[in-house]
């Protein structure tokens, strides 16, 4: 009897993994207690994840072969890219979950109540769009991911009012996105007969530039809610003002779920013999646009979350970048390039969590004696933003390096190489102020609610390990070039 | 005029529209009309998504999204008006600069 309900639950792993969290944040709503919400969200997320990694490991082992998926009453389809992006969603939100009890001692009572459940809604609807079968499912899931980014942002006013001036212009930029995708959407529709994502490639397209132009209208739409430069205006008033759980939810869940989702669209259409040249160039061109305007952006940035903030869109420039190589290997270099991000946002956002760091670049003068712990964990991320050496993500630049002159796109090299220069420059900034300067100010003790920093503990744990798995990364190499291996073959 | 010829009127017409309160979302300088102006957009898309012949499903999704966006955005100006005094985005953006803080001088 368990065993026949545990082999439908498997079969209907990718539902389940989508409808948990929404089931949860419908309970947390309703329930309206902050504590409740929370256990509701770290239970759901975490049976969630559970899902995810077996539905993970079930299809990267054998790639697919055999495996047994239903096709259910919602269009979504467990592909090797979907699955492995809902492990890496899944993960990271039980991470966020988890911490977030120590983000809401001193918040209004309806932020602390109601945070969980659009958080959950949050990570529940990327999961839904990086697994959806058509492009109308994909804007619904979209959709609906960003207005609760946007409530969830607005909900952080209580700590300061720039939380509600971040919120409005992710409304405002997010609407004007919204119209474009729904355009692109009608065109790409009419343009390919069709809506189903998986077969772009294999359709013969009657209007290839009709095509070509809704697909690309999609995409700038999930580059503007990725954050990526110039189409960032939203970016840093939400990192610097809203609190460490919407920076968190927002940040490393929803720019993750929109890179995946993009990676998931983009890899489709680059698959077409009629447009995927020209909608690769187009993605070239947003990423080299994204990498260089955002580490400008992040060399003049006058505050840690404006760093952050800037040096995240160049990192998702590079991210684009390699989606737009259309090769296996530029696949696997943008999924391990996503997940150095995801960590990196996880290491700043905690560290400076635990440590009381704010906003000031003073505050983190000396940070190394006085918070040798969140020190390290800081100075991890700053490394991943910069690319170093044994992290994962200069493990991420140098598969894109080699995808790139693989194909003979070195342009694309050089602009990746250009881009760690800059990172090193803006990550050293970080870590000179950490260990080589003298405090000039007593921390604002850290976070005024000591007792709930062991709930920062998973997420510090998981970005230092997850930064420094370049040191062995045959598990996560392994799973991603399985990925990629999928994308192709359905592409093709 | 054919069926098609008004089709390609209507969807001429929904783009200028798309454009134009796009355009005037990411220019203006009062919060009330970049938020009208992104709803406008969406319902430009919605046109243009209808008169591309769009599967029923999406104008449907697109016209819940936009009403979804316009009753966030109504909720988030009112808080606005509350916190800031003023709808105005350069005064928000002000306030913002003054509430940060400072760096302590060397």
């Amino acid at each position: 009897m368990i065993q026949y309900y545990l082999d439908l639950a498997r079969a209907h792993a990718a539902l389940l993994a989508v409808a948990l969290p929404f089931f949860g944040a419908a309970l947390a709503a309703v329930v309206g207690h902050a504590r409740a919400g929370w256990i509701i969200a770290v239970v759901t997320e975490l049976a969630a994840a559970v899902i995810a990694a077996d539905l993970c490991a079930r299809t990267l082992a054998d790639s697919g072969v055999g495996l047994v998926v239903a096709h259910e009453g919602l269009a979504i389809d467990a592909d090797g890219l979907g699955v492995f992006a809902l492990m890496v969603m899944s993960a990271a939100s039980v991470v966020t979950a988890f911490c977030g009890l120590a983000f809401f001692r001193g918040a209004e009572r309806a932020a602390s109540a109601f945070s969980p459940s659009l958080m959950l809604t949050l990570s529940g609807a990327w999961s839904g769009a990086v697994l959806a079968r058509d492009f109308t499912t994909l804007f619904v899931f979209v959709e609906v991911a960003w207005l609760s980014s946007v409530g969830l942002t607005a909900l952080s006013a209580y700590r300061s009012r720039g939380a509600l001036n971040g919120a409005l212009r992710m409304a405002m930029l997010g609407g004007v996105a919204a119209a474009l995708f729904l355009l692109g959407l009608a065109l790409a529709e009419r343009a390919l007969g069709a809506a189903t994502i998986a077969t772009i490639a294999s359709q013969r397209i009657g209007a290839p530039t009709m095509a070509a132009a809704g697909l690309t209208l999609m995409l700038v739409a999930l580059l503007c809610k990725a954050g990526l430069a110039p189409m960032n205006a939203w970016a840093a008033a939400t990192y610097g003002k809203a609190n460490g759980f919407a920076t968190l939810a927002v940040g490393a869940i929803g720019a993750a779920g929109a890179m995946f989702a993009l990676t998931h669209l983009a890899t489709a259409a680059l698959g077409a013999p009629a447009i995927g040249a020209g909608i690769g160039f187009s993605l070239s061109v947003f990423g080299v646009a994204s990498a260089l305007i955002g580490s400008v952006q992040a060399i003049g940035a006058g505050n840690i979350w404006r760093l952050a903030a800037y040096s995240a869109a160049a990192q998702m420039g590079c991210v684009v970048l390699a989606v737009a190589l259309g090769s296996p290997a530029g696949f696997e270099a943008a999924l391990i390039q996503t997940i150095a991000l995801c960590a990196s946002v996880f290491a700043l956002v905690g560290g400076a969590a635990l440590s009381g760091v704010d906003a000031r670049m003073t505050s983190l003068d000396g940070l190394g004696r006085r918070a040798p712990l969140a020190g390290i964990v800081m100075t991890a991320g700053a490394l991943g933003l910069m690319g170093a050496p044994l992290t994962l993500s200069f493990l991420g630049r140098w598969r894109l390096v080699e995808a790139a002159l693989g194909i003979g796109w070195w342009w694309v090299a050089t602009a990746a190489i250009v881009l760690s220069l800059a990172g090193s420059y803006y990550g050293g900034r970080l870590i000179e102020r950490i260990y080589f300067r003298h405090a000039t100010q007593s921390l604002s003790e850290a976070s005024d609610a000591p007792r709930w920093k062991f709930a920062l503990a998973p997420a510090l744990l998981a970005a230092f390990i997850t930064i420094a798995s370049a040191i062995d990364p045959t598990l996560l190499l392994r799973a991603a070039s399985a990925a990629s291996q999928m994308i192709l073959d359905r592409a093709q | 005029m054919t069926g098609a010829g008004l089709d390609i009127a209507n969807l001429g017409a929904a783009l200028v529209l798309l454009a134009a309160a796009a355009a005037a979302s990411l220019t203006a300088k009062n919060l009330i009309r970049r938020l009208i102006a992104a709803f406008v957009a969406l319902i430009g898309a919605i046109l243009a998504a209808a008169a591309l012949h769009a599967d029923s499903g999406a104008l449907i999704a697109g016209a819940a999204v936009a009403a979804a966006y316009a009753a966030l955005s109504v909720a988030l100006l009112v808080r606005a008006q509350e916190s800031y005094q003023s709808i105005e985005t350069d005064d928000l953006d002000a306030a913002d600069l003054d509430d940060e803080p400072a760096e302590p001088r060397a």
